[in-house]
């Protein structure tokens, strides 16, 4: 359908950002003309989510006195591509790749993730073997045609696919990174013959080097396409004239349609919108560097934002065969969010291992019937339970005295299971528990920020959901941060992330070629020709030509690594001058991050990105619905809660979160209480309350 | 914390922090290595080690020749420096065979941790480098000598400085000095990362040292393969495996002696050691032995000194399970890669639903070097593996490294590298053993060269004669097969590649296990559909009589 969302109009009328999750929707509006925003919370519908998220939709709108044609965009985060890969719901998908090469998708890396297990499970690829096609063509590692394609070949083989049934065709040649020319030709061959027939092109979904992640993330963007373009236009045409565009996993935004092209982009689309809301509120706190850390039923999700922007990662893995186990999933090589998930969250079941260790997660009691304490039927010992024992959570508090929970069946679940096999006390065992998520985070956090040579000491830890107050203080400690962060509410609607986001796109040319040797004509004139479409895509979207930023990067490492640097490199018209200073950029940059640099060795270029962008929103939410805060005595009484550094209980002031005025610091240790979580924070530290009530707490 | 004793849950905390301390050294390798093997292929190991060379824990991703022969090094190295002479900054290095993990490609490190001036650990890393010069890696040589650069153990670095006349020497003696360097880089900041985190470890927790949580592990791992092991019934199993050897076969003979809760795997009657570089050190045997026998016992366990403990490896001095220096050892892994189906095959009439039949292993690669027109030099190994053998569950995959744990090499990297064209790498239909559950397909590689100039060509290859064996009913896996423009080679050699030279490289197939006649309908029926089967294959062994028919591939 058309998009005209003209210049004038952009982020002038009301915008809609709609996120949908696992359980949840999360919707935000907010008038960019008088910075009024409202949230809402509602159930998500399964089976067609969109069902839900527009009835959400009417429904904040109703409140809000507002109607559809009020709006101007909608924003929108789903997880449907993640599941339609999860759940097997994809398309019936072919496959196209270089004669001699089809098996490529079939043997993988040829290597083990866990050298022990003599029978390691692998996904099932998502193209099954009839599907599995060849084409007699070839292109040199230099891009250069060594076999043309037969155009009969071409005809003839995606006539046989489409009849066994294709409904989307991934087309996968060998070095199509360095010259797609052969790609374009099936694309042009397949949309000439079957027009309903969707088509992904590995130089254009991945346009880089190593085939068998090339193929892995061609292939399921073709799996997914089908039916994410079509969930994507029927949503467009629910939201009638409003425009829609989406986020994607690298925490930019692309029109429905682009996002339709290479749905793969928008595979964590719900965590990079958390992520930027994560990023937004933070910078609005004063702090540029965080890891938000946040912490739910069954997992416990972190990102690492640094500068105000989150992390990104140049490869993923999805659908893991063996749960957080890197390496039994499918490589994805799209930027996304650097995230960092592990098997850990309030419904994570602690259990003894053969030997005799105390272990939590991955498995999960999740909501139903959730920890014991619930006394929903779950006897499993939860991460729940254990700090319900060590007086973590308050037990006629629990989401503000809305559920009953029950000490007792926590207490025996952690006794019969834990302590008495262990032969331990009760308390030791609720303390090894909550000890351990902590650790298990900790070290996926430190591994994220020694990736990139990071300090610690320079991070601030933003935590929500439910758990993450709970474990912040600890975790934040184990890993040498010196601020907690707490948003109010446990969390901040991921929604409002959305309403953060510029316009952003980018591309990238793989070449791998020593930097010496870099034809300096032809690559100006492809940085142009890029340029110029990048520009074209903004201004469709709806971004003013003069508020357009474009960043020019590399990925560059010394001559024989494999894994480059991307830094960002000058614009305009490349000279052999400018080697020099491109040189000296990426030895300091590598530098920074391995601590040292090796002189003699010459540098290649691995690709070129351009990324373009649109103005930052200016964005000034208003809440006018959050509740009054009264001048009263915060402090509500106080609790006996378990100290590590006392190995016993030690009795602590608690403190109403909605009372705390901004700027009284308090010393720690306390409890924090809200309805939604209860901030645990230890000793030798102060927190206080900041103007946007945040809890601040300082190590 | 008291020194005899750590409660379990500080333990189990310690444990995975220490796991976690080497996954990042780990990281920090893979981040700055140069060379396409440890990059691409991930052929490197990081330990952590007590200050006796003892292991206490490893990163994951790693591999299992390096595993048990690191703390032999460890070991070895003690003697020659000894704790009261290594000082911070320290890095000591060394090549040698003997010492480790047996051939000189691989660089072991050795990085002391201290805290309040007090040595608490070691960090023990080796990578494989692309080179180190001498002749290109082959089974042809005859004396170490010719196998290239050696490095007795040597302080790399004292107290923070480079020896630059170690690395002077290193640079001029292998054909791309820059990666060789850069990864010696690697080992430098790995060191130094895991050994700032482990002190950060120990001011958390207030120790003195790793002693406490070290010896609660080895305890504790200790027992659960002890208790594994007792499980089996007590005896002296015994089998025999052949490899082809340069001209002559090679035989591995093994007797795997239970006795309670210990064993003693024994190579008497294996082949004496041979004058060609097929012949595996002693440490880089054991490595692989305690290796076979964790996967069987103690799969779970993260892997430390405790699996050690009760296992004893010998082979009479004069074997090539145990050669004499300077005997050549370059192709070492064309004899080692096969100890776990000798020890799989001596065991599987005592555990017959723990053991796997043979896979197509070793790992086979081509090592490629010579100059192009520019005078560049270049020099690559192509990684490409064989199929695994079946187990009493499980269908071998189609061509997955075992024992070994290299990744393949991207096609698309290898030509960067070098000028070879490859033009086809392809799953071999109907290859893999027969069996109620089938052994993985091979595949096959056919490489053409793209050079005007001559490219030197080696080999790492086995199983062209002897194929991988099936259990229980099982069939074997096919040979392996390397023919040059059509006509079958000795892979041991060297060889020179001219222009449009064709080379073709079938690499052999995994065992399968149980009768085949026992083979479900439906996965024959998918191996039909992803075409790794034939419908002839299917009726002739399986007794298929199903409808499918084949499509055209």
């Amino acid at each position: 359908m058309a998009k005209s969302a003209s210049s004038s109009t952009t982020r002038r009328r009301i915008v809609a950002a709609i996120d949908i999750g696992g359980t949840f929707t999360d919707i935000a509006i907010y008038n960019p003309s008088n910075g009024k925003t409202a949230v809402g919370k509602y159930l998500t519908t399964p089976n067609d989510p969109s069902i839900g998220a527009l009835a959400g939709l009417r429904t904040l709108l109703d409140e809000e006195s507002l109607r559809f044609r009020d709006l101007g965009q909608a924003i929108h985060a789903t997880t449907l591509a993640t599941n339609a890969i999860i759940e097997k719901k994809g398309a019936a998908t072919g496959l196209l790749a270089t004669k001699g090469f089809a098996d490529i998708l079939l043997m993988g890396r040829e290597s083990r993730y866990d050298i022990y297990d003599l029978v390691p499970e692998f996904p099932e690829p998502l193209v099954s073997g009839p599907f599995r096609r060849e084409l007699t063509e070839r292109i040199s590692a230099t891009g250069e045609i060594l076999q043309p394609l037969s155009t009969q070949e071409v005809k003839v083989t995606i006539q046989e696919l489409v009849e066994k049934g294709a409904k989307s065709i991934a087309v996968c040649l060998l070095h199509s990174y360095a010259n797609s020319a052969h790609e374009t030709e099936v694309g042009e061959a397949i949309a000439q013959s079957f027009p309903d027939v969707s088509f992904s092109l590995s130089s254009q979904v991945c346009p880089e080097i190593r085939e068998y992640e090339r193929t892995s993330t061609t292939v399921a963007n073709a799996y997914i396409q089908p039916i994410v373009s079509k969930y994507l236009e029927d949503l467009e045409v629910n939201l009638e004239n409003v425009s829609l565009y989406i986020m994607l996993s690298n925490g930019g935004i692309a029109t429905a349609q682009s996002a339709g092209r290479s749905p793969i982009r928008m595979f964590e689309s719900g965590p990079a919108a958390g992520a930027l809301s994560s990023a937004y509120f933070g910078k609005l706190g004063g702090f540029e560097n965080l890891i938000a850390f946040d912490m739910g039923g069954t997992t416990a999700k972190s990102c690492i934002i640094e500068d105000g922007e989150p992390h990104l990662s140049v490869q993923f893995e999805i659908a893991r065969v063996k749960r957080f186990t890197k390496g039994s999933g499918m490589p994805i090589q799209v930027p996304c969010i650097d995230l960092i998930e592990v098997g850990a969250g309030g419904g994570s079941i602690a259990r003894i291992d053969d030997l005799g260790l105390l272990k939590v997660g991955p498995e999960s009691q999740g909501a139903s019937p959730g920890p014991a304490c619930y006394g929903l039927g779950g006897e499993e010992p939860t991460v729940t339970d254990a700090n319900l024992l060590l007086g973590y959570i308050n037990p006629d508090y629990f989401l503000g005295g809305e559920m009953p929970v029950f000490p007792e069946a926590a207490s025996e679940a952690i006794r019969t299971k834990i302590a008495e096999p262990m032969k331990i006390e009760e308390i030791q065992a609720a303390w090894g528990i909550h000890e351990l998520v902590n650790e298990t985070m900790a070290a996926a956090a430190r591994i994220k920020l020694s990736e990139r040579g990071k300090d610690p000491r320079n991070f601030t830890l933003m935590a929500t959901g439910g758990a993450g107050p709970v474990h912040a203080f600890r975790l934040a400690r184990k890993v040498g941060l010196k601020r907690i962060v707490c948003p109010p509410g446990a969390g901040l609607a991921s929604s409002l992330g959305l309403h953060t986001v510029p316009f952003k796109v980018d591309t990238v040319d793989s070449q791998v070629i020593p930097l010496e040797d870099v034809n300096l004509t032809k690559l100006n004139d492809t940085f142009n020709r890029r340029e110029k479409r990048l520009r074209q895509v903004l201004t469709d979207a709806g971004v003013r030509e003069r508020e357009i930023r474009i960043q020019r990067m590399a990925d560059i490492s010394f001559e024989g690594q494999g894994f480059p640097l991307t830094i960002p490199i000058p614009s305009g018209k490349l000279t052999r001058n400018h080697f020099g200073e491109i040189s000296e950029t990426y030895r300091e940059h590598y530098a920074s991050a391995h601590g040292r640099a090796i002189d003699e060795v010459p540098l290649q270029v691995f690709g070129w990105r351009i990324f373009g962008m649109g103005p930052e929103p200016n964005v000034n939410f208003d809440f006018s619905n959050l509740p009054e805060t009264e001048v009263k005595n915060a402090l509500k009484g106080n609790r006996r809660i378990y100290m590590p550094e006392n190995k016993g209980f030690r009795k602590v002031n608690i403190f109403d979160r909605y009372l705390l005025k901004p700027g009284q610091k308090i010393k720690g240790p306390a409890l924090v209480e809200e309805k939604m979580t209860t901030t645990v924070i230890g000793p030798r530290s102060n927190f206080q309350v900041d103007k946007f009530q945040n809890l601040i707490i300082e190590l | 914390m008291a020194r005899k004793g750590i409660d379990s849950i500080t333990l189990e905390v310690l444990w995975n922090r220490f796991i976690a301390i080497a996954e990042e050294a780990a990281t920090e390798i893979v981040r700055t290595a140069f060379s396409t093997t440890i990059r691409e292929s991930r052929n490197f190991s990081v330990i952590i080690l007590n200050p006796n060379g003892q292991s206490i824990a490893q990163a994951r991703s790693t591999m299992p020749s390096f595993v048990g022969a690191l703390p032999i090094t460890a070991k070895k190295l003690l003697q020659i420096f000894p704790q009261d002479t290594l000082e911070p900054g320290d890095l000591i290095l060394t090549n040698d065979p003997w010492m480790g993990t047996g051939h000189l490609q691989d660089l072991t490190s050795l990085t002391p941790v201290f805290h309040k001036s007090k040595l608490v650990a070691l960090i023990g890393i080796t990578t494989q480098v692309t080179d180190m010069g001498g002749k290109l890696r082959s089974p042809e040589v005859r004396e170490i000598y010719e196998e290239g650069l050696q490095l007795p153990p040597s302080k790399y670095m004292s107290a923070g400085k480079i020896n630059e006349d170690i690395l002077r020497i290193i640079r001029k003696n292998v054909r791309v000095p820059n990666q060789v360097e850069g990864d010696m880089i690697s080992h430098m900041s790995a060191g130094r990362l895991a050994a700032r985190r482990i002190g950060e470890m120990l001011e958390e927790y207030k120790l003195a040292d790793l002693e406490a949580p070290a010896t609660t592990i080895f305890q504790r791992s200790e027992n659960a393969m002890r208790e594994a092991i007792k499980k089996v019934e007590d005896g002296e199993y015994r089998f025999q495996v052949s490899t082809d050897g340069y001209d002559e076969p090679l035989v591995i003979r093994v007797e795997v002696k239970v006795r309670g809760s210990s064993i003693l795997v024994d190579y008497t009657g294996s082949s004496p050691q041979v004058d060609r570089g097929l012949n595996a050190v002693l440490s880089y045997v054991y490595s692989y032995s305690a290796y076979s026998l964790k996967c069987l016992f103690c799969p779970q366990i993260p892997n430390n000194e405790g699996n050690f403990r009760p296992v004893t490896v010998s082979a009479p001095e004069g074997s090539i399970l145990n050669p004499r220096y300077p005997a050549p050892v370059n192709g070492r892994s064309m004899v080692g890669h096969f100890i776990p189906s000798a020890i799989f095959g001596a065991l599987c009439k005592a555990v017959p639903n723990l053991v796997q039949a043979a896979s197509g292993s070793p790992t086979w690669a081509i090592n490629a070097a010579g100059i192009t027109k520019e005078s560049r030099r270049f020099a690559g190994n192509f990684f490409l593996h064989g199929g695994q053998g079946a187990t009493d569950r499980h269908d071998g995959r189609v061509c997955l490294d075992f024992p070994s744990n290299t990744s393949n090499t991207p096609i698309e990297i290898l030509e960067h590298l070098v000028p070879l064209l490859v033009e086809r790498k392809a799953s071999i239909r109907d290859s893999g053993g027969s069996g109620k559950y089938a052994g993985g397909n091979g595949q096959q590689v056919i490489v053409k060269s793209l050079s005007d100039g001559p490219i030197l060509l080696t080999f790492m290859s086995e199983r062209t004669r002897h194929p991988a064996y099936g259990l229980f009913g099982g069939k074997n896996g096919r040979v392996g097969k390397v023919t040059l423009n059509g006509r079958p080679i000795n892979p041991k050699r060297q060889w020179v590649m001219n222009q449009s030279d064709r080379l073709v490289l079938e690499v052999p197939s995994g065992g399968g296990y149980g009768d085949p006649k026992d083979r479900s309908f439906y996965s024959i029926e998918r191996d039909l559909q992803e075409g790794l089967l034939s419908v002839q294959k299917a009726r002739a062994e399986y007794n298929y009589d199903g409808d499918f028919t084949a499509v055209d591939m």
